[in-house]
């Protein structure tokens, strides 16, 4: 694949126009799931496991199915056993659909505290949750296993008894009965070690966190009488949806549209089914679409948080900083099925850095909690904790500057990954000199009890299937339509690429994101690919447009079309000068030459830029209380090249908050018997606006050769480097290392405790 | 990877494209195509890289006489 000659000067691109949905959004016009309604609607609701392992020896519906108001019932023996069970997602791998389809109904054991049952549809919620407390089901506790060690530990209790491994090249058999391994290296870690001239090892232990979405799961479902079957829903990607829905119903995907409403969040949590089989199953049974809400409650009981880790580390250097050895064991938690964020977890871990001789072990473990699922730069936040606090300490160490440091070592261009290609175009070096020359980087820390940290992230990013349509109108103004949900400000992001494209004005562009039936197939709305691989799309799809368009200019004027020359929004004719149209008025005269003109491209772009970014925190702990307050907080990041620069500051901002969120506050509490303890907002705390500073986010630019523009995803990797950078800024404050998240106040006055004392 | 090479990093082969490398790998490593290639596919969890990008063609990559491939974990991203 060739690189694209990207422009010197951009004319939209990089601008910073209103995006169209916003008044709508803000006004609350815009339409969410729980906006939608059917005539004849009835609401679903689900009987979710009380136990977090058990197996189901009967499920008694009768007094569900009596129950006044109740239209339909159903349980796992209402929904096909699946033939077809391996779907290939890409370059995220593959996907066992039985699992999916277990996780939404369980079949013959409940693996978490809040697995779906069954299913009720009613006239309204109320009686459907009424009725759903009257199914009577006979279980058989199992003993839960919660953590990644105990699951890995001898005598394990066993989650699934066929369970095969997932692992990258693993043997056939089992790693250990709960969790499959993957394996990196190069270089010779033993001979790396012995050349080190100082070696530290650690261990760091982190907790299950939710992807904390605002809105919740809803879907509306509806078997049409013909068979159809038509979902609204909110999700990260329709055609996920539509092909998931086919394949734990065996039905043609084609039978199945899905259209997507606005998003309240999703951050990676809504790229797979839920309630949208049972929605489909009750409408099937009662005749009426149904609809099913998730609660707040159900929501972090049952839907894809993200994994807790064990982690332990080693890294060795030379006294003038040079990284010489490296080695990294990730135990991530896979939740009740196997797949968690290990791989690029793992992956992750240490690649920022020149380190000639790595060893990486991932484990990919099953324990009693829901399946994890995506959040924003997977697997990564635990693991760059992990090394950027050893990083951190290997700096004091050896006394030399932490952004020097990592200059000494930073990944470049060229540089071999621990993945054994060579690194694509990166502006490493550019982020950490930007961090140097900061102001903030040269301010004086100020006061007692503060101290600053730096951390440095890295995230891959992915490219994956995108299609758009454009189609020209008779005045010039043109529709975008494409198949990637809306997460971010990408309608206008799109819709900038499609003017920057066409040579005319962004508000000329009129985006929307399409269903199954009216677009092309796209891959979810994840990996930060909309703005980069939607966008390729759409710049395919624009030269398309600009073809046909010359090609009735040439009509037109009657000459060869290579004799047209197209130049930001006008068409001239090479061999007159006099002659030109500008779009809107070849716009006009499509009519009268052969009709509209519309274009549909659908990309799988491989120029893939991967994201780096360093954050540089300031904080102030109370030695009485433990609690730290955020002072000032600068991101630097590079976007390759920010389409739209206020919504490249808003993911920058976005994920940082999420960041500091895991780092200071956000976990799962379960007991000993593996029920959640904190299943409101209340109690499973994520920061709020009062929580943080601004966030002044830096953005540099090093162009992404595999884009027409220059764009790299920006989504993710805020989210990456917060904790690390928290944890180094705490041990500048007050003198104690944090192996653990999130770091509580608790925690924290204990620490404090433990050294005075 | 390296235990079914019996450590050796870099193997050169032969191939059209990835699957034909496989394929010419397979007389070398015989346990090694098995786990490369299952159901006809590329194995669960694995992605290919092909001259530094990793690539959407799996099996059916074309390769130049230079190509370098590496096979890699699937990452996956939120």
């Amino acid at each position: 694949m060739n690189d694209y000659v990207i422009p010197e000067k951009l004319r939209v691109v990089g601008t910073t126009p209103i995006r169209p949905d916003g008044h709508d959004k803000v006004t609350g016009r815009a339409k969410f799931g729980d906006d939608f309604h059917l005539p004849s609607m009835l609401h679903g609701k689900v009987l979710r496991s009380p136990h977090a392992h058990a197996r189901i020896k009967s499920i008694d519906t009768s007094h569900a199915e009596a129950f006044p108001g109740v239209h339909a019932v159903v349980t796992a023996a209402d929904f096909p056993k699946i033939t077809s069970n391996v779907i290939d997602a890409g370059e995220a791998g593959q996907i066992d659909m039985q699992d999916v389809a277990d996780n939404c109904i369980a079949r013959e054991k409940v693996f978490y505290d809040g697995h779906a049952v069954a299913a009720v549809a009613a006239d309204n919620a109320h009686i459907a949750e009424e009725a759903a407390n009257l199914i009577q089901v006979d279980y058989e506790l199992l003993d839960p296993v919660m953590d990644v060690r105990s699951a890995m530990a001898d005598n394990a209790p066993v989650l699934h008894d066929d369970f095969l491994p997932g692992a990258f090249l693993a043997p056939t058999e089992k790693a250990l009965p709960n969790a499959s391994k993957l394996e990196l290296a190069m270089g010779d870690v033993s001979t790396g070690f012995d050349e080190a001239d100082i070696v530290i090892e650690r261990e760091f232990t982190t907790e299950t966190v939710h992807q904390g979405y605002i809105e919740t799961h809803i879907v509306t479902a509806q078997w049409g009488a013909n068979g159809m079957v038509t979902v609204w829903t909110t999700t990260q990607g329709q055609f996920a949806i539509r092909d998931q829905l086919a394949l734990v119903l065996e039905l043609p995907m084609s039978a199945i549209t899905v259209i997507p409403l606005e998003i309240g969040g999703g951050f990676g949590g809504k790229d797979s089914i839920y309630i949208d089989p049972l929605a489909v199953v009750l409408s099937k049974q009662s005749g009426r679409p149904v609809k099913m809400v998730m609660n707040r409650a159900e929501t972090l009981r049952a839907t894809g948080p993200s994994s807790g880790t064990y982690i332990k580390a080693r890294l060795g250097a030379k006294t003038d900083g040079t990284l010489v050895a490296a080695e990294f064991h990730g135990a991530y938690e896979a939740g009740a099925y196997s797949g968690g964020p290990v791989a690029p977890g793992v992956s992750t871990a240490l690649t920022r850095y020149n380190i000639p001789n790595v060893k990486i072990e991932g484990y990919d473990v099953l324990v009693n909690k829901p399946k994890m699922k995506p959040y924003r730069a997977p697997g990564a936040t635990p693991s760059n904790f992990a090394i950027e606090t050893m990083i951190d300490e290997l700096c004091r160490e050896l006394k030399l500057d932490p952004v020097e440091f990592r200059l000494r070592n930073a990944l470049t261009t060229g540089d071999r990954l621990v993945l054994g290609f060579p690194c694509p175009e990166i502006g490493g070096v550019e982020i950490l000199k930007a961090v140097q020359n900061h102001a903030h980087y040269q301010s004086d820390i100020g006061g007692p009890h503060r101290g600053r940290g730096l951390a440095y992230g890295f995230w891959f990013g992915a490219g994956l299937p995108s299609s758009a349509d454009l189609m020209v109108n008779s005045d010039g103004t043109v529709q975008l339509c494409s198949g990637s949900p809306d997460m971010s400000g990408t309608r206008i992001t799109l819709a900038m690429q499609a003017a920057e494209a066409l040579g005319i004005e962004p508000s000329d562009i009129f985006p929307s994101v399409g269903d199954t039936t009216s677009v092309g197939y796209s891959f979810q709305t994840v990996a930060s690919r909309t703005t980069f691989a939607t966008g390729i799309a759409v710049y395919q799809a624009a030269q398309d447009i600009l073809a046909q368009m010359a090609e009735r200019a040439a009509l037109i004027w009657q000459i060869a079309t290579d004799n047209i020359l197209i130049d930001c929004g006008r068409f001239l004719n090479e061999t007159n000068i006099q002659q030109c149209f500008t779009f809107k008025e070849l716009a006009g005269k499509l009519d009268g030459t052969g009709g509209p003109i519309a274009a549909r491209a659908l990309a799988s772009p491989e120029g893939v830029g991967f994201q780096i970014t360093a954050h540089l925190v300031d904080l102030a702990v109370d030695p009485e209380t433990g609690k730290i307050d955020i002072l000032r907080y600068t991101a630097f990041q590079d976007a390759g090249k920010a389409v739209h620069p206020d919504f490249v500051e808003g993911q920058i901002q976005g994920g940082t908050v999420q960041g500091i969120g895991w780092a200071l506050n956000e976990e799962y509490f379960y007991d000993e018997a593996g029920h959640l303890k904190n299943t409101s907002l209340l109690d499973y705390r994520m920061p709020t606006i009062l929580d943080v500073p601004n966030i002044e986010a830096v953005i540099l630019e090093t162009p992404n050769p595999g884009h027409p523009y220059g764009v790299r995803g920006v989504g993710e990797v805020p989210i990456v480097p917060p904790a690390a950078a928290i944890a180094n800024a705490l041990y500048d404050a007050a003198g104690i290392r944090m192996n653990t998240l999130p770091m509580t106040p608790a925690k924290i006055l204990d620490k404090l405790n433990s050294v005075t004392h | 990877m390296r235990e079914l090479t019996g450590g050796t990093e870099k193997v050169a082969v032969d191939g059209d494209n990835v699957r034909e490398a496989i394929r010419a790998l397979e007389s070398l490593y015989p346990n090694l195509a098995g786990l490369l290639i299952q159901n006809d596919q590329l194995g669960k969890g694995i992605a290919v890289a092909v001259d530094g990008r990793i690539v959407r063609r799996g099996l059916y990559e074309p390769l130049r006489s230079d190509s370098e491939i590496h096979f890699i974990p699937a990452l996956g991203a939120g």
